[in-house]
């Protein structure tokens, strides 16, 4: 049987209709997490939301690559009442998301390039 | 008592900087406990640099247990220092902000963020020239603005972040600068720390290091996003970017980058922006193009 999907409205999980803290972000993160766990499908709704930043964002959905992939994310994550600007923060930050995560040892080669002069 | 004199003319630039930080150095390297900053010889000091010398009083007063007094203040920037919260006691439910140029001094724990938010929205985004052409450069001007206070916020790890803005209606274009101090872990130590001596960075190299795409000192976390948009949003809108942090000093003007060392060190990061408030613009990059909400992830 195909369950519905679940709204997560943004706005609840801010104090204003700004969506710009890295930590409201991190709830909106651990809410996906634990309806992923329980094979839910969500719907993302920004519906009230003024002004979104790229750390918001990095904490509510780039960490996501963490673990799922971005085939997973596309099934089970859709988005709703995004404006066009927004979503190129979006796609800024799901693109920067995946080189990040599919490195598996960032942080060395971050060093080794820095200290090849690349 | 020992008492310090502030530059005849303060602007917001590398000068304007450094010589605040050469207050900072001179005071804590004094003897005294008690202390009066002069501005007898004082002729022109830029409000939203309020929020430099408000960080600096404040570290001055809660990690050197000194005392600090602003004396001799001529009536002119009185006037500026009063009107912008920066000394006395402001009732703001008798300002009407969207008639004025300041956009007040204000201290902010890190966990305030909602507070700043009715910050920006009671005395920003009133403006009745805010935004004067599109309400999408009126966006990218506050988001940008939120993603310096976040770093702020999450890099700092300091106690307060001081700001302090001004509007310049009569100026062609008219422009909007606000400055934003964390007086926290700067740049510099930040970066130096994230390469654990591997690589070891000038205080202007790592600034310069943070702002690319990407860069983040964040350890296991995507980040590094926010300087970079603000960088190319600013480069559209023709507005500037100016970053201090410990001795390194930063600044985007005109599409071009430069970079050098101060004489003193800041014990914070400072970062002002200029945005250009009669930009005509329309904002269209290149990703726009191809975006959609099935594209995304």
């Amino acid at each position: 049987m195909k369950t519905n999907p679940i709204v997560i409205k943004i706005s609840d999980y801010t104090a204003t209709n700004l969506a710009v803290a890295t930590d409201e972000g991190e709830k909106v993160y651990q809410t996906i997490v634990k309806l992923f766990s329980d094979y839910q499908t969500i719907v993302l709704d920004f519906s009230g939301i003024a002004l979104l930043t790229t750390a918001y964002l990095n904490g509510a959905i780039g960490q996501l690559y963490k673990d799922y992939s971005s085939r997973e994310l596309g099934e089970r994550l859709k988005l709703k009442n995004v404006s066009q600007d927004d979503l190129i923060l979006l796609k800024k930050v799901t693109n920067r998301a995946k080189e990040f995560y599919n490195n598996e040892d960032s942080f060395g080669q971050t060093v080794q390039r820095v200290i090849s002069g690349e | 008592m020992t008492i310090f004199y502030l530059n005849k003319v303060l602007y917001t630039n590398k000068e304007g900087y450094n010589s605040l930080a050469l207050l900072f150095n001179q005071i804590i390297q004094s003897d005294d406990v008690d202390f009066s900053i002069s501005f007898s010889k004082t002729t022109w000091f830029e409000a939203n640099l309020s929020a430099v010398l408000g960080a600096i009083i404040r570290i001055l007063e809660d990690d050197y247990l000194l005392s600090i007094k602003l004396i001799d203040i001529p009536t002119a920037i009185y006037g500026i220092l009063t009107r912008n919260g920066f000394i006395g006691n402001i009732d703001y439910s008798s300002i009407d902000f969207s008639k004025e140029t300041v956009v007040t001094f204000q201290q902010f724990a890190p966990n305030h963020d909602t507070a700043f938010d009715s910050y920006l929205k009671r005395e920003l985004l009133v403006k009745k020239d805010f935004p004067k052409h599109t309400s999408l450069l009126g966006k990218r001007i506050c988001t940008s603005i939120f993603e310096v206070f976040e770093n702020a916020r999450t890099h700092g790890k300091c106690q307060w972040i001081h700001t302090c803005g001004q509007y310049y209606p009569q100026k062609h274009p008219s422009r909007f600068d606000i400055t934003v101090v964390d007086a926290g872990k700067t740049i510099h130590k930040n970066v130096n720390d994230y390469f654990q001596g591997k690589a070891v960075f000038s205080a202007s190299d790592a600034i310069d290091w943070a702002i690319q795409y990407g860069h983040t000192t964040k350890k296991e976390q995507t980040g590094g996003l926010g300087l970079d948009l603000l960088k190319e949003f600013v480069k559209l809108n023709k507005g500037k970017i100016q970053i201090v942090s410990a001795t390194g000093y930063w600044e985007f003007t005109e599409g071009q980058t430069s970079t050098s060392e101060m004489d003193y060190y800041f014990p914070g990061t400072i970062v002002t922006i200029e945005f250009n408030f009669d930009d005509t613009s329309f904002y269209m990059l290149k990703e726009e193009l191809d975006v959609s909400p099935d594209n995304i992830f």
